[in-house]
């Protein structure tokens, strides 16, 4: 796996966390810019359409997918693409647009038979000869933000007649599905006239997709408006269209839920679920988000022989955190519960490595995490030679060095790292360790982190793609010097299983395998995961019935629960 | 023409403070809040660095008799935070304002004073200081030094003080061409003496009043960093209070005691100063009280003071 798929891929999981955690509010929306009207557009006929109404507190960047990083843009490129397979709510994939999927002996070539009767929505028919088009243009257009990183294995992708697509691989992966999902299918007869050039600055306004809702009206940061798809051959929507619809500030998109401005929202803060969960005509919905979101506690591990100098590296860290038995102590020190009851009020489960619960069978779950004891975190450290030897509630280094002061810093756009870094401030001071909390602007933090490495501990998070393999290789030696390792952690153990995983072709040898790497990471406790948050959405009963609710992943806004929905009478 | 006292004397300016109930008011403000700062711990019914369990349902508790102003969002008790709120609102005001009216004081005499070049060097500065503006200013200082409250409070002082240099250079400027000066001068005062028995005095009630109404700028300065979440996190502060009300939802959970009662403190205590610093003004400066037709002795004597709100 080259260097540029994890750091276009970091791009984008980072800019999912941002938006996750509420990085859209630093946009200030125009004054008066609420989301007016109830259709946008005008002009509709007699009989009132019905649509539903989605409060959400982002909106896409771009509708171009090529250039596209926020989440919201893909939620409105999963309602109006399609693509070759479709990840389902249960973790699952599904054919979408292929109608069948043969892969050769030697996992090489893959051949898609594509479904018929597909149109796009301007009514030309979608032909095999429309994904191989795509396909290459995501492989060509190398500065596409996220998309051509999915493409990197593919060595051909031709369409020998109209329904048929042949991709032919460098080597074969594990993981073709996740490679598909994003790689949306574009209309050859739009977007085959454009260059690299005008394809990056395309800004695809008129969105032609094949999928079940298409675009009817769009305003950046006020609204998308979609119309269902009649006589699609996969879908059936029951409602006429979806609105969604931005508001910047939280507060004010749950008072839309509340008043029936909106029928759903997507994202709440956890604090305003008591509150709605009171009120009539609206459940709240809690549970597994569909990108799961990691929030981290970064050490500084870097020494003399992994700090990256020659690209800028100053690896600052207090030498204390280099030490196994101190970032055990701080393990044993750290009541996860706590943090979780305070800062997402409980919606959320403790966390042990990267790879969150969320990915399924990724995730290890048996991994038996350090158990919260106070009086065991002292005895470590006072084993280790940390003694307090001048008696001021501060334990030194060992014969008498520097005190165990660390530098804490968290992205201060985050709605829930103060509270984290202040119960970690009161849990630490129990066994002799001080913090210097400070909160720094997103910027500052990406430059003290890395791969200059002038900091101690960092709050941050990830955003995770469905395949643990971006996560995996954050922690891999490779990446100390591009600046996708926040640890400077360095294994060669674990960067032999890094490789070995990436190619391993039996699904249960690669679990094993991620699994060892899990354990390998808890072991050496490169990372404090505090937890694994929950998502929160909710919707109004009054409205709509049938949302999808009882799912492994939560996502309300998804295909699944937009095409089943139907008008309460 | 006799000799008017140039400055009232200690009896003279409380018997003239009583009677004016702005400046009053502004004190018994004051001295609630100082109180309040002081005594923290005692009146306060809770700790702030306690540790509270909370669950989903009892984070935003309404007030009641175990908690007067309710809860916030992380099950703390609003009442308790408000009062030691109120210690980094005073701390910061108080010592922000010495900083800023030392500094201005100085280089405004120095430069009122001496005039010619110097003048022109420290005005110049002044200017500049002056045109920075001063938030995006702070927030950057703030970011490259550690957020410890004695750096909040070099910060803000240190680039409040232009206002105050621009006034009293301009008070000086009048004092100086006075004939006592001139006087002092032709029986061989040095420059130190004529400062420090002529001019000084004189500036002395314009530096009083200024700082009064810096304190009110230098608490709205410190309460916006913390609402930005750039100020010491381990201290309680109303700025920091708004902060977590804003960004954790409590107008979600209809929690207005969180967002109102950390306002109000901040209300009560700019009130508190502008008042003060007003009523201090029209005691200190009785012109102010007077029409400009209105014939008095006193006017005669008594320093021409510029206009001093910030």
């Amino acid at each position: 796996m080259n260097k540029r798929y994890t750091l276009l891929a970091l791009l984008v999981a980072f800019a999912l966390v941002l938006t996750a955690c509420g990085g859209q509010a630093t946009e200030a929306p125009p004054s008066g810019d609420q989301p007016a009207g109830e259709t946008p557009t005008g002009g509709e006929p007699a009989a009132e359409p019905v649509k539903a109404r989605i409060g959400w507190a982002g909106s896409p960047d771009t509708l171009n997918p090529g250039t596209a990083v926020l989440s919201e843009s893909y939620t409105i490129f999963e309602l109006v693409y399609d693509s070759m397979y479709q990840l389902n709510l249960d973790g699952s994939y599904s054919l979408e647009l292929a109608e069948s999927a043969e892969v050769s002996e030697d996992g090489i070539t893959w051949t898609f038979k594509i479904r018929p009767g597909v149109t796009w929505h301007d009514g030309q028919p979608l032909t095999a000869h429309d994904v191989a088009f795509s396909y290459n243009f995501y492989q060509q257009n190398t500065d596409f933000v996220y998309l051509p990183v999915y493409t990197d294995y593919f060595a051909s992708v031709e369409a020998p007649d109209d329904s048929t697509v042949v991709i032919t691989l460098t080597e074969a992966i594990p993981n073709m599905e996740s490679q598909l999902i994003f790689l949306y299918v574009l209309p050859e007869h739009i977007w085959g006239s454009l260059d690299t050039a005008s394809a990056a600055e395309f800004e695809n306004a008129e969105m032609v997709g094949s999928g079940p809702f298409k675009l009817v009206g769009y305003s950046q940061n006020e609204f998308v408006e979609l119309e269902a798809v009649r006589n699609h051959p996969l879908y059936n929507a029951k409602i006429d269209g979806a609105v969604f619809r931005t508001y910047t500030n939280p507060d004010a998109l749950v008072q839309a839920l509340r008043t029936g401005e909106v029928d759903m929202i997507t994202e709440m803060p956890n604090t305003a679920v008591p509150g709605l969960r009171a009120e009539s005509n609206v459940e709240v919905v809690v549970g597994a988000p569909v990108a799961p979101e990691v929030s981290d506690i970064i050490f500084n591990l870097t020494n003399e022989t992994t700090c990256p100098v020659a690209d800028g590296g100053e690896c600052t860290g207090h030498p204390a955190l280099r030490d196994r038995q101190v970032r055990l102590a701080l393990s044993h020190a750290t009541d996860k519960q706590k943090i979780i009851d305070v800062v997402l009020l409980g919606l959320g489960s403790k966390g042990t490595t990267l790879i969150p619960d969320g990915l399924g069978v990724w995730y290890n779950d048996a991994i038996v995490d350090y158990e919260f004891n106070v009086d065991l975190a002292n005895q470590i450290l006072e084993d280790a030679g940390y003694l307090d030897t001048d008696s001021d509630g501060i334990r030194e280094m060992p014969g008498g060095g520097d005190p165990l002061i660390f530098r804490l810093n968290w992205p201060n756009d985050s709605t829930t790292a103060p509270r984290e870094a202040e119960l970690l401030d009161e849990m630490w001071t129990l066994i002799g360790i001080d913090l210097e909390l400070q909160a720094l602007d997103p910027d500052t933090l990406t430059a003290v982190c890395c791969p200059v490495f002038d900091f101690d501990i960092i709050i941050w998070g990830w955003g995770s793609d469905p395949d643990p393999g971006f996560l995996l290789s954050v922690m891999t030696t490779d990446e100390i010097p591009t600046g996708n390792s926040e640890t400077g952690y360095s294994n060669a153990e674990y960067d032999a299983l890094y490789v070995a995983q990436a190619t391993e072709l039996d699904l249960q040898t690669r679990i094993d395998v991620v699994h060892q790497m899990q354990q390998i990471v808890f072991d050496d406790i490169a990372y404090l995961i505090p937890f694994y948050a929950q998502s929160v959405q909710a919707f109004r009963t009054d409205r709509f019935s049938g949302w999808v609710t009882d799912m492994a992943k939560v996502a309300l806004e998804d295909v699944s629960s937009l095409l089943v929905i139907e008008p309460v009478p | 023409m006799t000799d008017q006292p140039l400055l009232l004397s200690g009896a003279a300016f409380w018997k003239s403070f009583r009677r004016n109930r702005i400046a009053l008011a502004g004190l018994i403000m004051l001295a609630l809040a100082l109180f309040a700062a002081v005594f923290a711990p005692v009146i306060a019914p809770y700790d702030p660095a306690a540790s509270v369990e909370i669950t989903i349902d009892s984070i935003y508790a309404r007030p009641s008799a175990a908690h007067l102003l309710g809860t916030d969002d992380a099950g703390k008790d609003v009442l308790s935070n408000f009062i030691y709120g109120s210690r980094v609102s005073l701390t910061v005001g108080i010592f922000a304002s010495f900083i800023s009216i030392v500094i201005g004081g100085t280089l405004g005499i120095v430069a009122g004073y001496l005039g010619g070049r110097t003048e022109r060097v420290i005005m110049r500065f002044t200017d500049i200081m002056l045109v920075i503006p001063d938030l995006p200013l702070t927030v950057v200082i703030v970011a490259i030094t550690k957020p410890r409250l004695l750096n909040i409070i070099l910060v803000i002082g240190l680039i409040g003080w232009t206002t105050t240099a621009r006034l009293v250079r301009a008070q000086t400027l009048s004092i100086k061409e006075r004939k006592f000066v001139l006087r002092a001068r032709s029986i061989g005062a040095g420059h130190f003496h004529i400062l420090r028995r002529h001019i000084f005095p004189l500036v002395l009630p314009l530096l009083v009043v200024n700082s009064v109404l810096i304190i009110s700028l230098a608490i709205l300065n410190e309460s916006t960093l913390s609402f930005l979440g750039l100020s010491d996190p381990t201290v309680v502060s109303w700025g920091q209070m708004l902060n977590y009300a804003f960004e954790r939802g409590a107008m979600s959970s209809r929690a207005w005691w969180v967002l109102v009662t950390p306002g109000f403190g901040i209300v009560w205590l700019v009130l508190g100063f502008t008042l003060l610093g007003h009523g201090l003004e029209q005691v200190l400066n009785p012109r102010t009280e007077w029409h400009h037709l209105t014939d008095h002795p006193l006017m005669v004597s008594l320093p021409a003071f510029p206009e001093t709100h910030p």
